[in-house]
């Protein structure tokens, strides 16, 4: 059925144009070979009766022949007028001259015998074949009349021939009436197939369109508990039968997708939940171990100690920085870590990380050298912290793989525009003269927990997470990241990220976060302040004790949220240091009805304190009206901070830095 | 001169040749068309079985009469009639005209009124069809006579002879010719 281009038609259309085709086709085919063959016959009748005619005047007339009666002859050859479609006769003697003749006095012969008469002008007779073969009938529609010979025969001896005229018009009036009649019916066939097969088609066609409309009904509104009712027993009763099934399938596989989905996010939260306690579990005793060391270091020591107390401050510092990474990590698994855009100034951030690193390039050795173009920016909008963090992440890797020579950190920039504000590609690259890396080990490098050599982590150390969180966060500022090394020749990190250029006139505002480095010391006194220390940790209520003696502030320690409350009934506070979690009562809590008992006008500064270094905590902290935070574990200088900006904001506002 | 046409046309067709226009004397042309009657006549009559049964036996003319008997002879040289050769006996003998199956007795018949009378009288029972052109013959018993009528000759028929001698006559001479009865009886 290609040929029709069916195709493209509804099915119902499809139904009505076979069932009419096949009707038709097989009706045609039909009519035309009963037409033909009854056509046939009459024509088979009327030649063999006028054969039969002749050859009967043929033998009447043999003695009226034999004995010369003309008279008789023409008697007997008139007889044929009584067959309305005889046109003539003539009976011949052998010679041929006429013995008797006929000719019809019908008025609708008249044109015909003029062909006959015509036709004997220029014709020998008899011109038609003894016997009389028979035409097929398209030989008689063609031909003017039907000519009959016989020869008139007594005994075997031949005395004359008799000669008939047929009319054909009875027969071409037959073939018409035929075929207009095989004409009606097939019209009438055609109308009632075309009825019949219209009313007929719904029955195919209207359980395809109820199953369609079902189907798309479904796909439309994703209702997977619908059911098609099936109301035949065939093949479309099959098929509905199998999308119901197929829906039973997609509706058991929706549940046992929405449980597995389930079971999936509560192992995730699981999981968030227990990096959030194991952070706190550790950073708690780290803060104490941190501080300790830091105020060991304020005692009057020894050298040998003091280099055991620099070492502690350097283990710690280490431990402390794997635990960050593990956090890092697992915020930008969970897609949780954001970057923040605010004004910095790329310059510093370089002599941030410096400064930094001095210690240790002094230590190993080490040439640290720092290229930074001339025209840099004063001022971009970027994520200082972040950019400090993926630079220390390099130049770390650096100096450790490096055993003599140089590090070189450097600082290029081009100038683009973004969208309609100026713009910095800033590329940083850091060179090592270390060991290199194998160029079959290049591509992974920054795929987590994947490091050049295993043996390498067990001479170097590290998580194995610091490239690939700096390839993360790279990503995230919609930046490049990239090595090249040769094994033995060093290696080359790089990164680019393109920032908006700010203008350098409110350069001033930018405060490059001290790194931690000991206490500034020409800062504003905090002295006498009366500072309440909420803590449950009693090393950590000792360290922070120390911390504010340190400060020349006055401390008085509690050890939950309701001793907090009675303490403040009892005395007045400058700032309270809250730790978040706490026994019978957390910092939260406390916090919201501290709040809520104020006076008008009467706010104390409360700093939260929590070993969770999570975003959210702080911002929970700052949703229930707390003033800052603290992240345990906390620097000298990080504390003192807090406290200048909260107890003496005046005293600081004429302090600032302007670099 | 029509009869004369027809008479000539009718021996030409007998005889196969193409001499049309070659008039003869009229009783010449008469003769013709007489011998071609009775030629004719073997056609349309029918003998009865025993006088036919065996095969192969010639059919016989005998004509008393020697002008048609030698136009009679040329006609039927050659011919069969259901397969018997055709025989022309002139001026048989009186003896042997019980074999003959067609006897003609012309107007110059050899045999005097009273012998023929006889011959006729003798033979009335036998199947053999007696044909003649003397006036009169059927009321003498004969079964067919050749008149002239408007111009033609014409055949009438004893039909109480034929059936006395068990002859059947074609319907189709029958048609053409006149009938008459000799009033002696149809049956023998």
């Amino acid at each position: 059925m290609k040929f029709l281009h069916l195709g493209k038609y509804p099915i119902k259309h499809q139904v009505v144009l076979i069932a009419l085709i096949t009707t038709t086709l097989g009706l045609v085919v039909a009519l035309m070979l009963l037409v033909y063959s009854e056509l046939q016959t009459a024509a088979r009748v009327m030649q063999d009766n006028a054969n039969v005619l002749t050859r009967l005047v043929g033998v009447n007339s043999t003695a009226a022949v034999s004995f010369q009666d003309p008279e008789a002859a023409q008697e007997i050859i008139n007889a044929l007028g009584s067959a309305p479609d005889v046109i003539a006769a003539t009976l011949r003697s052998p010679s041929g001259s006429i013995f008797a003749e006929y000719h019809s006095a019908h008025p609708a012969h008249a044109e015909v015998l003029a062909i006959v008469e015509g036709h004997h002008d220029d014709a020998d007779h008899p011109d038609a074949p003894f016997g009389s073969p028979r035409h097929p009938i398209g030989l008689l529609l063609g031909a003017p009349f039907l000519e009959i010979a016989n020869p008139v025969l007594v005994g075997d001896r031949q005395v004359g021939t008799i000669e008939a005229y047929f009319d054909l018009t009875p027969l071409r009036n037959l073939v018409h009436k035929r075929i207009l009649t095989a004409s009606a019916v097939l019209l009438a066939a055609s109308l009632l197939a075309w009825l019949l097969a219209s009313r007929l088609q719904r029955l195919i066609a209207s359980p395809i369109e109820n199953l369609a409309q079902q189907m798309q009904r479904v796909s439309e509104t994703r209702d997977y508990a619908l059911r098609v009712s099936p109301d035949s027993r065939n093949e479309i009763g099959t098929l509905m039968d199998g999308f119901n099934t197929m829906l039973d399938q997609i509706e058991a596989r929706d549940a046992q997708l929405r449980i597995a989905k389930e079971a999936a996010e509560q192992a995730n939260q699981a999981k968030s939940l227990f990096l959030a306690t194991m952070s706190h579990e550790i950073r708690t005793p780290m803060n104490g171990i941190i501080g300790m060391a830091e105020l060991l270091a304020y005692t009057r020591l020894n050298t040998e100690q003091s280099r055991f107390v620099g070492h502690i401050r350097t283990s710690a510092d280490s431990l402390l920085r794997v635990i960050n990474d593990i956090l890092d990590f697992s915020k930008l698994e969970a897609g949780r870590m954001t970057i923040e855009a605010r004004p910095c100034d790329p310059r510093a951030i370089i002599e941030d990380i410096t400064g930094f690193f001095l210690h240790q390039t002094i230590e190993k050795k080490l040439n640290l050298r720092c290229d930074i173009a001339p025209d840099l920016p004063a001022r971009i909008e970027a994520d200082p912290d972040r950019l400090r963090q993926i630079l220390i992440n390099l130049v770390g890797n650096a100096i450790k793989f490096t055993v003599q020579g140089e590090v070189h950190l450097k600082l290029e920039h081009q100038t683009e525009v973004l969208g309609e504000r100026l713009a910095a590609r800033l590329h940083f690259s850091v060179r090592d003269s270390g060991i290199g890396i194998e160029p079959a080990v290049l591509p992974q490098l920054f795929t987590p927990f994947t490091q050049a050599d295993n043996s390498h982590a067990r001479r170097y150390g590290g998580t194995g997470l610091g490239l690939a969180i700096s390839h993360e966060l790279v990503q995230l500022m919609g930046g490049k990241i990239g090595a090249e090394s040769q094994p033995g020749k060093g290696s080359t990190f790089w990164f680019s990220v393109v920032v908006p250029i700010l203008a350098a006139e409110s350069a001033a505002l930018a405060q490059p976060e001290p790194v931690a480095a000991g206490v500034v010391p020409d800062k504003p006194s905090l002295a006498g302040l009366n500072v309440l220390v909420a803590e449950d940790n009693a090393i950590n209520q000792l360290l922070a004790t120390m911390q504010l003696e340190e400060l020349q502030c006055m401390a008085t320690t509690v050890d939950n949220g309701r001793e907090v409350l009675e303490q403040l009934a009892r005395e007045r506070f400058d700032v309270i240091l809250m730790d978040c979690q706490m026994p019978l009562m957390d910092g939260y809590e406390t916090t919201r009805r501290i709040r809520a008992s104020e006076a008008e006008g009467e706010r104390i500064p409360i700093i939260a304190v929590t070993a969770n270094a999570m975003e959210d905590e702080r911002e929970a902290a700052l949703a229930c009206g707390m003033d800052d935070f603290l992240t345990k574990p906390y620097s000298h200088a990080a504390l003192q901070n807090a406290l200048l900006r909260l107890a003496r904001p005046g005293a600081l506002a004429g302090q600032v830095h302007c670099d | 001169m029509r009869s004369l046409a027809a008479g000539l046309w009718l021996l030409l067709a007998l005889s196969a040749s193409p001499q049309a226009g070659d008039a003869g004397p009229t009783a010449f042309a008469e003769t013709e068309v007489k011998a071609a009657f009775v030629y004719n006549f073997a056609h349309f009559v029918r003998w009865p079985e025993g006088n036919m049964a065996r095969s192969g036996e010639p059919f016989r003319y005998c004509i008393f009469d020697d002008t048609l008997a030698a136009l009679l002879a040329k006609a039927v040289a050659g011919e069969t009639l259901d397969g018997r050769p055709l025989v022309v006996l002139r001026q048989p003998e009186l003896r042997n005209l019980q074999e003959c199956h067609l006897i003609y007795f012309g107007e110059q018949s050899v045999l005097g009124p009273m012998l023929q009378a006889d011959v006729l009288r003798r033979l009335a029972s036998s199947a053999i069809l007696t044909v003649s052109d003397q006036p009169g013959f059927a009321a003498r018993g004969g079964m067919i006579t050749l008149v002239r009528k408007r111009g033609r000759i014409h055949p009438v028929i004893n039909t109480d002879a034929t059936e006395r001698a068990e002859l059947r006559i074609s319907a189709k001479l029958l048609n053409l010719a006149t009938l008459t009865r000799d009033g002696k009886g149809g049956a023998p």
